[in-house]
């Protein structure tokens, strides 16, 4: 009995105790299969629910980035010609120099359909799912660049960690100087290229794309520009860079999937 | 019983909200967080043991619906919950200056105590990350949690505009 007087007398710190020891736990469990066979479900019910409330500022933001976007398909239409020559060219090079063909991806477009609700925006909600051929570990690209990779994928719809996810990791690679490394979260819209030998040539304003060395984001994806390099002590480079890609605005996303099957 | 009704209804609008048309207020990746508002309101009307419950379960709702770790926002908002209702807790309505410190402390609680636990592991600089995000990002929600007791809705629900 005096027990549990002292149990109702504390109850505010025994709540508190229970209410962190089974978060401790939860985050122990957090890549159980269960877990996120869960997390999937809940995640189409919120997409489903909170559809209606989204069609307002969505419907204000698309209006604005058509206009931005007619403008942009005229001036790329121009592009497109002398980047055709280019392209001829590097094919007939290749084939001389007996080059392996790069593998062919196809761009499937996804809307996001909901946003990490955590003060860190890590992950999206996209519409399309394995029925859509979306499997585990494919790249998710805007047309300005390297978005992130999709992290888990359900029937008809899937999640893709972004860039900036403290989980994230791609190699990439300096374009001018072919110096590689492997581009991390640096907090905040902020990125870094990790693992670069502290002796090789890296400048602020190098753009750095994914060398497509792990075998999971083809090479040639744009991540971002190099905004400062610090030669600190040890053995290798501090490299920050701005991506190219705002994560806060994404409204449709691109999952690059492998021409003719799976992977 | 209706407030504890109204309560679960407040908390889990707020975490839809979050979900969906918050992410529309956002200034780059900072965002305002609703439900930390609504637990700080929560837990300074009715105590810290209040706290600790909603704060969990808005928590593990968050958590759910993120990729993130699982407990990570159920641990952070059942301290923001057990602090608030500990050190705010009033029977009398709730005046706009006692809000107003009130969810200052619980934002910046709230967000410190997440990035802290966030960027345990990574490379990204903590004092960088608490100044880029953490902390913008608790004044943002501060500052819309002051919108708020400036409302109409505010005095309807245990709060009074004047001292």
């Amino acid at each position: 009995m005096n027990l549990l007087a002292l149990l109702a007398a504390l109850r505010d710190w025994v709540a508190l105790i229970l209410a962190l020891l089974i978060s401790l736990v939860l985050m122990n469990s957090s890549s159980h299969p269960a877990a996120d066979t869960f997390r999937g479900g809940m995640g189409k019910t919120l997409s489903f629910i909170t559809a209606p409330l989204t069609i307002i500022p969505r419907s204000v933001e698309l209006w604005g980035e058509n206009a931005e976007l007619r403008a942009k398909v005229v001036e790329l239409s121009g592009e497109q010609n002398d980047w055709r020559d280019a392209m001829l060219e590097n094919v007939r090079l290749r084939k001389l120099l007996g080059f392996r063909d790069r593998p062919e991806f196809t761009y499937l477009a996804s809307e996001v359909i909901a946003r990490d609700p955590t003060i860190t925006l890590t992950s999206l909600l996209l519409d399309k799912g394995r029925r859509d051929s979306v499997k585990i570990g494919q790249a998710v690209v805007t047309a300005d660049g390297l978005a992130g990779i999709i992290h888990r994928s359900d029937r008809s719809s899937s999640v893709a960690l972004l860039a900036i996810d403290r989980n994230f990791a791609a190699s990439a690679r300096v374009e001018r100087s072919r110096v590689d490394g492997i581009v991390r979260w640096a907090g905040g819209e902020s990125l870094e290229l990790t693992e670069v030998p502290r002796n090789l040539d890296v400048k602020a304003g190098d753009r750095v794309v994914t060398s497509g060395l792990g075998g999971v984001i083809p090479g040639g994806i744009p991540v971002g520009v190099v905004t400062r390099v610090k030669r600190q002590e040890g053995l290798f480079l501090s490299v920050h860079i701005d991506p190219y890609v705002r994560f806060s605005r994404l409204e449709e996303v691109f999952i690059l999937l492998p021409r003719g099957g799976s992977r | 019983m209706n407030r504890t009704r109204t309560l679960i209804i407040a908390l889990v609008v707020a975490v839809l909200l979050q979900a969906s048309v918050i992410p529309y207020l956002a200034i780059g990746i900072i965002r305002p967080n609703v439900p930390v508002l609504v637990l700080a309101f929560t837990a300074a009307r009715r105590g810290p043991y209040f706290g600790v419950i909603a704060g969990f379960l808005v928590g593990l709702g968050v958590d759910l619906l993120s990729t993130g770790f699982l407990g990570l926002s159920s641990f952070s908002f059942s301290i923001v919950g057990f602090l608030i209702g500990k050190v705010f807790y009033s029977d009398v309505p709730m005046s706009v200056g006692r809000w107003a410190v009130a969810s200052g402390v619980a934002t910046v609680v709230w967000a410190i105590l997440f990035m802290y636990i966030y960027t345990l592991g990574t490379q990204a600089g903590l004092l960088a990350v608490l100044m880029r995000q953490a902390v913008p990002t608790a004044l943002y929600t501060w500052v819309i949690g002051m919108f708020w007791a400036i409302s109409p809705l505010y005095e309807r629900r245990g709060g009074v505009r004047l001292d």
